[in-house]
């Protein structure tokens, strides 16, 4: 990875909403934002926040209420349409609107800004298009009709586009959306590795926060009252950002796992749970979901006691035992009581 | 790579069909023609001085209109499905025809309302040439109001509206003429708008083709922003499109071709509509470096049919070329498209 590194894209002062006439819209205001060359930043935030609005304002889409948009200095505004699309590409979430073309066809448009007014493919081309196909695990659907795609599939036909369009700066609108596990997982790792290895900087929006944490060099969170948050996954998290962009009455943010708790409706009944391993964390689990407190302390209506031995969990309730064989039947007996 | 060969395949078979379709619309008519004629013409032997005068005259310049016709009011139904992501966007949706029937209107309509007016003299100064004048000045006159809008309107979908308000009023306009006109005027009015391919002469057509051929070369040049078009307006843009001046472009390459056809021929309507949706179902796909000729050869190839079949063999009188286009076209598309179940495609 190069050492130096560059601000490739940035904002000053940036101001974004919606300027219609008769009904304008402030989203977000005096945004300073900077990526580096090499850079992955994800754009976390609920829905409405202004996620894809900013995108689309950096992108040079959407026109900014105040302030710019800066591509190696130069504001994006001064930019052509052609040096634009040779700097910057960006995978929208919209639907694409068209049929009759194949995968590779559509993958070729990322060729446009570099061939002639015909559209010509050198080899060259056809091998930058080949690769990337590959590189999203799509080549086998090449001469397949886009509108046979699964949306998963086409998602990835439109970060192929992206790919083939070769630029520095890749944004995508929510890419992982549609996608099942494995496939985000691979794109998000595929991004991570463009960003890490061919220096590109790469933005994206997601609601897989699970991901963007453990993916992401830099977070932009945004909360729902409209407020840009900046810092690496875990500084986020420990300045308690996280939870505060995200907080709701029906679930909470677990600091010790990075991951999102459903609060589940409380029953009044404590549980005190004896196990180890894993055996602890899947039962307790698994009370928590029902809606029990479980502690480890005494003071509790009943006791469960797993036993290693004979693999069963033995419930102990005023000097009443019972003993069961899986958590269903553990969680049907305490149910009932 | 199968699809390419087969795409050069139908082109050749398509371009074959065209050829055979002229030569047959050259021999047909109330005067038969042998096909030894065809060739004694064609190796510069000496015939009937009748037949070639009629071959000459007649045949040739309305078989050429023909051919300018169906391509050029394919090509401009392509293009506007393509700007508008419309399947019922065709070559005049912005208003074009029902300017150039103002035109028209006020020529032949209003000359008679205000006799000795503006319009009468003029008349007289262009003998037949002041129809095509009128419907000129009169597409032109609505095609330089959509271009202007076009600056203004953001998206697409309002200019769409706005060409379908902008015929609404000049049609509004032609009525209330109509209501006004003697009978007479009103007649030679609705034969106008029957549309004929046989009042274009030579001198005629040394103005047509070069125009026809302006705006089809206008649209070949544009073909890859035009494909990159089929994405929407915003992906166009990110791979390098300026789409305000490609629609610009589109508009002008359109207004011409469709105003002046229009202008010689009278509005014929369905061929720019139909043409584009058969081509794509008989080549699956959406890429203009293919539809582009597929749609010249086929609009040719329907609109010489058509011709042929106006010509109403053993007969003297000729059908309006506009109730044939869509009296045997229309039942030609309904077939293709049950047949292929995929012109939705292109517009999902």
């Amino acid at each position: 990875m190069n050492s130096q590194r560059n601000i490739i894209l940035q904002s000053q002062d940036l101001s974004i909403g919606y300027d219609q006439p008769g009904n304008k819209k402030t989203l977000i205001e005096h945004l300073n934002l900077s990526i580096y060359e090499g850079q992955l930043v994800c754009l976390l935030g609920p829905n409405g926040c202004g996620k894809s609005t900013l995108m689309r304002t950096m992108s040079g889409l959407q026109r900014a209420l105040a302030g710019k948009t800066l591509i190696k200095g130069k504001a994006v505004k001064e930019h052509d349409f052609q040096e634009m699309s040779k700097l910057l590409s960006f995978v929208l979430s919209d639907g694409l609107g068209v049929g009759n073309l194949t995968v590779w066809q559509l993958a070729s448009f990322g060729r446009y800004p570099y061939n002639n007014w015909f559209g010509k493919m050198s080899s060259e081309d056809r091998e930058i298009i080949r690769r990337s196909l590959e590189q999203v695990n799509i080549l086998h659907l090449a001469d397949r009709d886009i509108t046979q795609l699964s949306d998963g599939e086409k998602q990835r036909a439109m970060i192929a586009k992206a790919l083939v369009q070769d630029t520095p700066i890749v944004l995508l609108d929510e890419p992982t959306a549609h996608l099942d596990l494995s496939n985000r997982v691979e794109i998000m790792r595929l991004l991570r590795h463009l960003a890490r290895e061919t220096g590109k900087a790469i933005l994206l929006s997601t609601h897989e926060l699970d991901l963007a944490l453990q993916a992401a060099d830099v977070i932009w969170l945004l909360n729902e009252h409209h407020q840009m948050n900046i810092g690496t996954p875990e500084d986020l998290v420990l300045t308690g950002k996280f939870e505060e962009a995200f907080h709701g009455n029906s679930f909470e943010f677990d600091l010790n796992t990075g991951n999102f708790r459903l609060n589940h409706s409380q029953h009044n009944i404590k549980i005190h749970l004896q196990a180890s391993g894993i055996t602890h964390f899947w039962t307790k689990r698994a009370l928590e979901r029902e809606g029990f407190l479980v502690t480890a302390t005494d003071d509790s209506d009943l006791t469960v006691e797993y036993n290693a031995t004979e693999k069963c969990w033995k419930i102990s309730r005023d000097n009443h035992l019972q003993d069961v064989n899986s958590i269903g039947e553990l969680i049907q007996l305490i149910r009932s009581i | 790579m199968i699809n390419k060969h087969r795409h050069i395949i139908c082109i050749i078979a398509l371009f074959i069909a065209c050829l055979f379709f002229l030569i047959v619309d050259v021999l047909v008519g109330s005067v038969h023609i042998p096909l030894s004629t065809i060739k004694a013409v064609a190796l510069g032997q000496e015939v009937n001085t009748g037949i070639e005068y009629i071959l000459f005259n007649f045949r040739m310049p309305k078989a050429i209109t023909a051919i300018c016709c169906g391509a050029g009011l394919s090509v401009a139904g392509l293009l506007m499905q393509t700007m508008f992501r419309n399947p019922l966007a065709g070559p005049y949706v912005l208003g074009i025809s029902s300017g150039a029937s103002l035109g028209v209107a006020l020529f032949i309509l209003a000359a008679h309302v205000v006799s000795g007016s503006i319009v009468g003299i003029f008349s007289g100064m262009l003998g037949n040439w002041s129809l095509v004048i009128f419907a000129i000045a009169g597409s032109s006159l609505i095609m330089l109001l959509v271009i202007l809008l076009s600056y203004k309107v953001r998206d697409s979908v309002s200019l769409l509206i706005v060409g379908i308000m902008f015929g609404s009023i000049t049609g509004a306009v032609v009525n209330v003429l109509q209501y006004f006109s003697d009978p007479v005027s009103v007649q030679s009015f609705v034969i106008w708008t029957f549309g004929s391919l046989s009042g274009v002469t030579w001198d005629k057509l040394y103005i047509l083709v070069p125009l026809v051929s302006i705006g089809l070369l206008l649209a070949m040049y544009l073909l890859k922003p035009l494909n990159a078009l089929l994405l929407g307006e915003n992906q166009a843009r990110l791979i390098g499109i300026n789409v305000k001046r490609l629609r610009l472009l589109i508009i002008i390459s359109t207004c011409i071709m469709a105003g002046t056809l229009t202008a010689f021929t009278g509005p014929i309507a369905f061929i720019g509509i139909a043409v584009p949706h058969m081509v794509r179902s008989i080549f699956k796909t959406s890429d203009h470096k293919i539809l582009i000729p597929g749609v010249i050869l086929v609009g040719s190839i329907l609109m010489l049919i058509c011709d042929i079949i106006s010509q109403l063999p053993g007969m003297d009188s000729t059908l309006p070329i506009n109730s044939v286009t869509a009296i045997f076209g229309a039942p030609v598309v309904i077939w293709v498209i049950i047949k292929s179940r995929n012109v939705k495609a292109s517009f999902n």
